[in-house]
């Protein structure tokens, strides 16, 4: 009887301890569309005639604590990015949203003009700042607690009253220690890691957008009283001969990455590399790498060779194309995309997106994983290669008790 | 003796000691196998597959909410519209996929010609005097073949063949007006003529869509301006679990007692939608003008087997949702929603009609803050072979002059736009969705 006993307080306590572990790694998430307890906003700017305006809402029934960082990735004069770093608090009560314009933050004044609770004193950033924001939940002595209410949604204003939106990233967390190093792995324990690639569709850089080509100004009078000005066919064109010269208006596409591993500690820039690989509509592949990139990276694809439409002597025929990223040193990023739909007269109507994450395959013996090789499950890749869903990273806040 | 029946004793105890031992360390040695394993295999165990909806993730269905063509601005908005499809096999196989357009444009009773000026409605004020506005709901199906990682895009209003770029298929078109969505997953066999097109455990599409509002120069009158606007969302996806039936049938999420999705293929549909907005109405804080927020709701539960050209409205499923919008004083209001098959509406004419949007408890006017918090709850019905489950996009318009009586930005007037996917919280865990179709031969 005692044998009995003994044998089932050996079967319980190594299946609680299974349990326990399991818990531990109960499954979080990456995702923009999911609330988190980290949410990151890769793409925050107040220069070139562009404002961005974040809205940030707690979807729980509970008071949430946020402690939120600025990065300016801007360059300084160094020509290196700033890597900046200004931190805030902000307190939601349950299910409260709120927002503020970035250029002017938002003060605690109820007598001002913007109605709803303030959620603390919030700082506005510097003129010419392009960076990220990134917010994670804290409890009321500013250790980090996983409550996963948090969603947020960015939106860019300009230049000439334009705007795009996209949706900040929530990383979920679970039991995450009580220090200042958030530990974002693939079990899970603590908060979930960053996928390993990103995938952003586009119409080639610089070739023409069939929309406008069809519907809008894609074309410039040849001649006549309209010479050099936007048509969409000749019969705007008024004048002899006078022809819609088509073909005049173009895409142009960005992205900008954030490292998953940030330092707010020592605020020292985490350096690293982007890998590509651009698939075009005829399957036709091209990969290449960035250089070195430290902090934060907004990057046009005109930049990237591979990446441009034959229309401006590129690789790529259309009329879409696929580019595949990931961090090749560095640890795992964040992207954001964005695509500038420019006519003949240069207005524009921007769409900023957020881009899909992925797994990538591994072979066994490699040193990292294959860009051509997606994945969700191990399933999907090729016999004896390994998914690799992710990759760890940390966030490392200031010290708790300085 | 004494001794010797002390070292029996001992020798027992000992014994009954170390048996036990024995037991507690095979048991420990068996249950330390047992956490062995599951940490083994959490690393690969944790790259699951979604059992919700995502729209940053590649899937097997994937749902593109809202799709619009205006080609010939029919109802004299000032501008043209089209929306660009693009679609992506992230996978190293070429995959046959199965396309469904859904029209869910209104069609006015007493239309005497397929004029599209005379037969496309809003309301039924865009009708011939005592004609009324109806819902139209009919599907357009179309099969394609997408080569391994190849991304693929057409205009919705066109024709697109995909052997031209190394795919195959036509895709068709929709015509010179549409509102409406597509739906896409993918199926059997490697070609249009060897598939069956019944549904695969397979997650490899993933899917834009950019949504253009513009006007060349001098339209609609001599001295406008050219406009260019895009919006971009990613479309909605639902992974499909391991296990998919070859019918016809897409169970999104399992319904007990149900006749054909007592088991889950696919991820279920969200049982909240949260949606962070601007309060129609409310002013810009860069910009200065007004904002306002257009949401469009989607069915998982759809009849796809009614034939092309037929108004299948009727066999949809009917949903409600309940609402709660909360404001930045966390005080909250409550409205409901019918989605009778499709429901693309200015968030403040959810609960109020055309022209008394102020009084809405979308509008800032009456919230008193600029952004809000919404929650739609769809109310799931009893019946297990049907569901009540919602997925939605919304599009935001700022722009310098709204419509002094509605305060809208959409159309006509000027207007920058952007597009966004909605957030979810929990899925559907006591009853599934259902998408049923049949592909036209």
């Amino acid at each position: 009887m005692r044998t009995i006993q003994y044998v089932r307080a050996g079967c319980l306590i190594s299946t609680l301890a299974a349990c326990i572990m399991m818990a531990g790694s109960a499954r979080a998430d990456v995702s923009t569309e999911r609330p988190g307890s980290l949410l990151i906003f890769p793409k925050v700017v107040q220069a070139g005639g562009r404002e961005t305006i974040i809205q940030i809402t707690n979807t729980g029934n509970s008071v949430d604590n946020l402690h939120c960082f600025y990065i300016a990735g801007q360059d300084g004069p160094s020509g290196h990015p700033l890597c900046q770093i200004t931190d805030f608090f902000i307190s939601l009560t349950k299910q409260q949203p709120t927002h503020w314009d970035v250029s002017t933050g938002r003060s605690v004044n109820p007598t001002d003009s913007i109605e709803g609770f303030d959620p603390g004193v919030i700082p506005p950033v510097a003129p010419g700042f392009t960076g990220a924001l990134v917010c994670a939940e804290v409890d009321a002595d500013t250790s980090p607690v996983a409550m996963n209410k948090i969603k947020g949604e960015a939106t860019l204003e300009g230049p000439n009253g334009d705007i795009s939106k996209y949706n900040g990233v929530a990383i979920q967390g679970s039991s995450p220690d009580n220090n200042n190093i958030l530990s974002l792995n693939p079990n899970g324990v603590e908060y979930d890691a960053c996928k390993t690639a990103a995938i952003f569709n586009f119409i080639p850089d610089g070739a023409p957008d069939p929309i406008i080509e069809a519907l809008g100004d894609g074309g410039i009078c040849s001649s006549g009283t309209r010479s050099g000005l936007g048509c969409n066919n000749t019969g705007d064109c008024p004048g002899a001969g006078a022809t819609c010269l088509t073909g005049q208006s173009q895409v142009l596409n960005t992205i900008t990455a954030l490292p998953c591993n940030l330092d707010f500690q020592t605020q020292v820039p985490t350096n690293f590399n982007l890998g590509y690989l651009v698939i075009d509509g005829d399957e036709v592949t091209h990969t290449t790498s960035s250089g070195p990139l430290s902090c934060w990276a907004s990057i046009n694809l005109s930049d990237i060779s591979q990446a441009v439409s034959t229309a401006v002597g590129g690789p790529l025929a259309g009329p879409v194309a696929s580019m595949r990223i990931t961090g090749i040193s560095g640890g795992p990023v964040l992207l954001v995309g964005e695509s500038f739909h420019v006519d003949s007269e240069r207005d524009i109507g921007a769409a900023a997106v957020n881009l899909h994450m992925t797994g990538l395959c591994q072979a066994p013996g490699t040193q990292a994983p294959d860009l051509t090789q997606t994945c969700t499950t191990t399933a999907d890749c090729p016999a004896t290669w390994t998914c690799i869903s992710s990759q760890s990273s940390t966030i490392k806040l200031p010290a708790l008790n300085p | 003796m004494v001794n010797g029946s002390l070292r029996m004793q001992r020798s027992t105890a000992e014994r009954s000691s170390g048996m036990t031992q024995r037991f507690l360390s095979v048991a420990g040695v068996g249950g330390l196998g047992i956490v062995m394993l599951v940490l083994g295999t959490a690393p690969f165990a944790h790259a699951q597959l979604a059992a919700f909806p995502t729209s940053d993730r590649p899937a097997g269905y994937v749902v593109f909410p809202k799709v619009v063509v205006d080609e010939l601005d029919v109802f004299k908005l000032g501008r043209f519209q089209d929306t660009l499809i693009q679609l992506t096999n992230t996978g190293q196989d070429s995959r046959v996929v199965e396309c469904f357009y859904v029209d869910a444009s209104s069609r006015c009773n007493n239309s005497v010609s397929t004029d599209p000026s005379s037969l496309y409605c809003r309301t039924s004020a865009d009708c011939r005097s005592g004609g009324q506005c109806l819902p139209q709901w009919s599907q357009t199906d179309f099969t394609i073949v997408v080569t391994p990682n190849q991304p693929v895009g057409w205009r919705a209003s066109q024709t697109t063949n995909l052997a031209d770029v190394d795919g195959d298929g036509i895709v068709k078109p929709v015509g010179p007006y549409f509102i409406g969505e597509l739906k896409c997953f993918e199926v059997d066999g490697t070609s249009i003529v060897n598939t069956t097109t019944t549904p695969i455990s397979a997650n490899d599409l993933k899917g834009e869509a950019s949504i253009y509002d513009l006007n060349p120069v001098n339209f609609p009158a001599v001295g406008t301006a050219a406009h260019v606007d895009v919006r971009e969302y990613n479309a909605v996806g639902f992974q499909a679990q391991p296990i998919v039936n070859s019918d016809q049938f897409l169970c999104l999420g399992s319904s007990p007692g149900s006749a054909h999705c007592a088991t889950a293929e696919y991820a279920a549909c969200p049982s909240i939608i949260v949606l962070d907005h601007f309060f129609d109405g409310a002013e810009d804080p860069d910009l200065g003008g007004a904002i306002s927020t257009d949401v469009t709701l989607a069915p998982c539960t759809e009849d796809l087997t009614q034939g092309a050209g037929t108004n299948g409205v009727n066999n949809q499923t009917p949903t409600t949702a309940q609402i709660l919008v909360f404001n930045e004083f966390e005080q909250r209001l409550s409205a409901s929603v019918n989605v009778d098959c499709f429901k693309e509406t200015q968030l403040s004419q959810i609960d109020q009609t055309a022209g008394n949007q102020r009084s809405s408890a979308f509008s800032s006017s009456v919230q008193g803050t600029l952004t809000g918090q919404t929650r739609i709850r769809p109310i799931l019905s009893n019946d297990p072979n049907t569901g009540n489950g919602l997925i939605a996009i919304l599009e935001e318009f700022h722009c310098p002059s709204p419509d002094p009586q509605t305060g809208s930005c959409s159309s006509p007037n000027p207007h920058s736009s952007a597009a966004f996917n909605a957030n979810y919280i929990g899925t559907n865990g006591v009853k599934g969705d259902v998408v049923s179709y049949s592909v036209a031969p």
